[in-house]
């Protein structure tokens, strides 16, 4: 078998060299070279880089941890509980300009899908939660979501905030070890 | 008037911090007559909206608050059983192709 051309590593300060990486996007680039390290540090985020074969950082996603809950006080529910409940919140995602085209990005995402299930068996989350950046591309950006599968969560105040349960992503990846 | 609140009044302490900004000239107009309007020197009402938005990116990474209404959608839809999805199933493909596999 042929050596994957990228892996994906646990973000490191000290191998993983943010000055180069460029996605396109320059507040995505700021915030993977200024804002990740204090969010990291105080254990609200991780972010997991894919690497070239030459150990060069050509992508990222971070993960945190998120809730879903109504805006109504439980004390108020009166056809059933309505208590917050578990998911897996993928806050950004970008690949570098250099390798953009390969699918690269849609590698990642399945990546961190991945996660998210692994996530999901060790304390539960029934949904990955993302919100669709906002720029030119956002009309492709949200119909490659919509294609997944991906559905606003309250799309009359946010249309951008969209989800997937987990059982979705459960099931295609476990066909996919069912194929294997 | 419009009656507007400063969040940041809560904290106890001396305001020991500068920031320099610079204004676009219809932007500041805004400002200061959207402050005049609620009573607030412009300072004290860029401060506080600054600090309600700062709180709002926190809170919005880690959780979603919804009507009641989406929030059922939403929990009836996580429990839903899957459906086949290729789309998803080609996505775990790619993975595998430019990953490699578990």
């Amino acid at each position: 078998m042929t050596k994957p051309k990228f892996s994906v590593q646990k973000f490191d300060k000290a191998s993983h060299d943010r000055e180069a990486f460029s996605c396109g996007v320059p507040a995505m680039d700021r915030w993977f070279r200024e804002g990740i390290s204090d969010q990291i540090k105080a254990n609200r985020t991780r972010v997991w880089c894919a690497v070239d074969q030459t150990g060069k950082v050509v992508g990222f996603y971070a993960l945190s941890a998120h809730a879903v809950e109504p805006s109504s006080s439980p004390a108020l529910a009166t056809r059933r509980d309505r208590h917050p409940i578990p998911a897996v919140y993928l806050s950004a995602l970008a690949t570098d300009l250099l390798v953009q085209g390969q699918g690269l990005g849609s590698a990642l995402i399945a990546d961190a899908m991945t996660k998210a299930l692994e996530i999901s068996e060790i304390i539960g989350a029934a949904a990955l939660v993302l919100d669709v950046l906002h720029d030119d591309a956002y009309n492709e950006r949200m119909k490659f979501y919509t294609d997944l599968g991906f559905t606003p969560i309250d799309p009359d105040v946010n249309p951008n905030r969209v989800f997937l349960s987990i059982n979705e992503i459960s099931q295609s990846a476990a066909m996919r070890r069912k194929l294997k | 008037m419009i009656p507007a609140s400063d969040p940041t009044s809560a904290f106890n302490e001396p305001k020991s911090q500068r920031k320099d900004l610079r204004f676009k000239p219809s932007v500041i107009d805004a400002i200061e007559r959207a402050s005049s309007a609620v009573g607030m020197d412009s300072s004290t009402f860029i401060t506080s909206a600054a600090y309600r938005a700062a709180q709002e990116v926190e809170a919005a990474q880690h959780k979603t608050v919804v009507s009641s209404e989406a929030f059922d959608a939403f929990a009836a839809a996580v429990d839903r059983p899957a459906q086949a999805n290729p789309a998803l199933s080609a996505l775990f493909e790619k993975r595998s192709e430019l990953l490699g596999d578990d």
